[in-house]
């Protein structure tokens, strides 16, 4: 009889199961050990919670002391590593999966995304001579997450690419949101300008090559 | 602590890495015995206890397998192909008595991704969380069982090239 492979799988492991004897032995094994470790004498426990108080204290100091700064190492590895990937991709510029300049034949085409690729206001605006110019899109991935690459352009000088996948603040860290009037950070990889930017709860990430005249908020690399 | 139903669940996890009831069984023996060695209040306060015994199992089974000479987990080439996502897996059907065979066409790393996936019920991000490997290498473990289930279901369409163990 066919059912799902979920179906299935759940069915044939449930089946297996521990023998009695030993699940009991199990339990015996650890009731023991738990009464071992409620029976610890009151002073070891008293001097414990004191060493675990000095040692939180002197945590806090250091975190209060050194805050910004481990923080901000890892967002700029974090952001480093997004603009390289994104980089690499606009640069190789594979085929497109749908040729397109639709926006809404776009987001139907993209059927296997956990999001709707959205418009951008910001990328409207700050791309504004190519942002009328999509040309399609095509599947990819932004550290390991399923991405929409949309392309744009009027020519093959002018290309810019804009990324959209899920925005995941515990893979991606913090970013800056749009709606919460920030601004987005501007960096440089393999001779392209990215910006990058949270949106919609989506991540965007724009590649393109070096436009003049625009100031943004930076991070040094 | 713990209860009959989550031993009995770490139990399952371990038999998905080893495919053995007795290795099983001494896996998770060894497991929660390191386990109580930790101080009580790690034993206690860890917010996903099932998920720090089970990163236990695993470590004892990477050990195991040193121990014995086998690679635990096969890695994987950078040029593999992936699924989108987890949910392409959803319209997979196979016969229920198949699922044994179907275990032992996998390897250990194919056997934890479709036991976390199918029992756990985890999507690709959340076992690429527990098991600390991107999500990419999870997708592509489960494109190789997808691709493993088809041949089950067909083999007479088998192409011997595209998947190996």
């Amino acid at each position: 009889m066919k059912q799902s492979l979920q179906q299935a799988s759940q069915d044939f492991f449930a089946e297996q199961q521990l023998p009695a004897k030993k699940l009991q032995a199990l339990q015996a094994q650890i009731q023991a050990a738990t009464l071992d470790n409620k029976k610890q004498p009151s002073i070891y426990r008293h001097n414990l919670l004191a060493a675990c108080l000095v040692f939180i204290t002197a945590g806090l100091i250091s975190l209060w002391t050194l805050q910004s700064t481990p923080n901000l190492i890892t967002q700029q590895k974090m952001v480093a590593a997004i603009a390289d990937e994104v980089a690499k991709n606009h640069i190789k510029m594979k085929p497109l999966d749908i040729n397109s300049n639709d926006f809404s034949k776009m987001q139907e085409y993209f059927t296997q995304l956990d999001f709707l690729p959205s418009t951008s206001q910001h990328f409207n605006q700050s791309a504004s001579q190519v942002a009328d110019h999509l040309l399609g899109g095509r599947y990819c991935s932004i550290r390991s997450m399923t991405a929409a690459q949309l392309r744009f352009g009027d020519n093959e000088q002018h290309r810019t690419t804009l990324y959209q996948t899920e925005y995941l603040p515990d893979v991606f860290g913090e970013l800056p949101t749009l709606e919460q009037g920030q601004v987005p950070l501007v960096t440089y990889a393999k001779g392209l300008r990215i910006e990058i930017w949270v949106e919609k709860q989506l991540l965007m990430v724009s590649s393109r090559q070096e436009l003049p005249g625009s100031a943004k908020q930076t991070i040094d690399r | 602590m713990l209860n009959d139903q989550q031993l009995q669940r770490l139990y399952q996890y371990s038999f998905s890495l080893t495919t053995n009831a007795h290795d099983a069984q001494d896996l998770l023996q060894t497991a929660i015995e390191k386990w109580l060695r930790k101080p009580a209040s790690t034993q206690q306060s860890v917010q996903h206890q099932q998920a720090y015994i089970r990163q236990i199992i695993r470590n004892q089974f990477i050990d195991d397998c040193r121990r014995q000479q086998r690679i635990a987990f096969d890695p994987l080439d950078a040029t593999e192909p992936t699924l989108f996502d987890s949910r392409s897996l959803d319209d997979l059907v196979i016969d229920s008595d198949q699922v044994s065979k179907l275990l032992q066409h996998l390897n250990s790393a194919e056997r934890e991704v479709l036991f976390m996936w199918a029992v756990l019920e985890y999507s690709a991000q959340e076992i690429s969380n527990e098991i600390d490997q991107p999500r990419g290498t999870v997708l592509s473990r489960l494109y190789r069982l997808k691709e493993k289930v088809k041949h089950l279901n067909n083999p007479d369409s088998y192409n011997a090239s595209e998947v190996s163990s």
